[in-house]
């Protein structure tokens, strides 16, 4: 599936990558949930994400 | 020293040995293979980068062979010194020894195709494609084997611990080492650049199934210092990941014929490095159970590592560019 590319700043993206840059911020977010008492739901998110971003750029 | 003993290097060496021979055989074979299904010219063209390739393999193999005996040599002293052995050395043990013969095996016909390289080139070139394709199903189940317990669940998760880092770590180094044979030449640029995202997506791939198997020990998760150490390498790894297979890639695609400049190139070297540093990194780091390090100074480490990877990355392309490009019949 061709993506369309987005531009966001500098740099140019399709869904899929914005999709996985949103995972790889997820996991940051889950380390200070969990050292904050936290529990999986944010890391577990971040998985998901990172699937949907991984099957868009299979498509 | 900092919770790290040296049986657990040893087991690193021979497991990065194992999934660099892998993906060398993986990308090998899928180079070699287009050999049929290419035009005249470039089928020489990609023997040439197969050829390359089965070079890697060999130090791979090698690295990982003289890895997995060490590991074998050390484990079965703690067994005859009647040392208690924890249950993971055990898991470890039985491993090592289901490895061996496959190992064993591997070796043989290695010797035999580099025999056929010297003596016989013709069948060489015509036995090298399904040579690759045999040493990555043996290389695959190396890479699997890194323990081996009692529990269906808990050995699953070991297998897809494992062999993701074919599919991770080998695939960017081997991507990397493309990377770096391609420099001086255009025309294998404009055949290797193209397979960038396809190698990119089975990099993605790769790191799936290890998110997979992790959910099968999700309960057992203990959380530590190491743990958060990873989770932040993992961010850092995927948004570096989308930088490097998506702008920077299509950069790189874009440019062929013309040298990168500017602050792509940097952008480019930074984020190839940190890439490297972060695969080896999230592969080393879980083979040291007792790794007693905080996570500012895992953190600092990191850095350093980065910074060091990048050097080196530097002097290689120096070095590349001193030598002349490699020429083709055309």
């Amino acid at each position: 599936m061709k993506q369309e590319i987005i531009k966001i700043g500098g740099l140019r993206l399709n869904l899929s990558e914005i999709a996985m840059v949103f995972a790889g911020l997820l996991f940051f977010a889950s380390t200070a949930w969990i050292a904050s008492g936290g529990s999986f739901a944010v890391l577990l998110t971040a998985k998901a994400v990172y699937f949907i971003g991984l099957v868009l750029l299979l498509l | 020293m900092v919770g790290i003993e040296v049986y657990e290097i040893v087991l690193f060496v021979k497991q990065l040995g194992f999934v660099l021979a892998g993906a060398a055989s993986l990308w090998g074979f899928i180079f070699s293979l287009k050999d049929f299904t290419c035009g005249e010219n470039e089928c020489i063209l990609y023997d040439w980068i197969a050829l390359r390739l089965f070079t890697l393999f060999i130090g791979g193999l090698t690295l990982g062979a003289l890895g997995l005996l060490g590991a074998l040599s050390m484990l079965t002293t703690h067994a005859h010194e009647g040392i208690v052995i924890l249950p993971d050395k055990t898991e470890t043990l039985t491993a090592l020894l289901m490895s061996a013969p496959i190992l064993l095996i591997l070796i043989a016909g290695t010797i035999i195709i580099m025999y056929m390289r010297h003596r016989h080139p013709e069948n060489f070139s015509r036995l090298i494609t399904p040579f690759f394709a045999f040493s990555f199903v043996g290389l695959f189940i190396l890479a699997s084997l890194t323990a081996w317990g009692d529990g269906l669940r808990e050995n699953l998760f070991f297998i897809g611990h494992g062999f993701h880092s074919i599919f991770t770590l080998g695939s960017v180094l081997v991507l990397d080492s493309l990377f770096l044979l391609s420099r001086k030449s255009n025309h294998l640029k404009s055949h290797i650049y193209p397979l960038f995202p396809t190698i990119s997506k089975v990099i993605w791939a790769g790191l799936f199934f290890d998110f997979l198997s992790s959910y099968l020990i999700l309960p057992e998760f203990v959380i530590t210092q190491k743990f958060f150490f990873m989770q932040t390498v993992i961010g850092i790894l995927i948004i570096n990941g989308v930088i490097l297979s998506g702008p920077i890639a299509r950069k790189l695609i874009a440019t062929v014929g013309k040298e990168l400049q500017g602050k792509w190139r940097i952008a480019a070297n930074i984020a190839g490095a940190i890439s490297i540093t972060s695969w080896m990194t999230i592969t080393f780091v879980d083979f040291f159970k007792n790794l007693s390090l905080g996570y500012l100074s895992l953190v600092g480490s990191y850095l350093l590592l980065i910074l060091f990877v990048f050097s080196m990355h530097y002097l290689l392309e120096k070095f590349e560019e001193e030598k002349s490009a490699p020429e083709f019949a055309r």
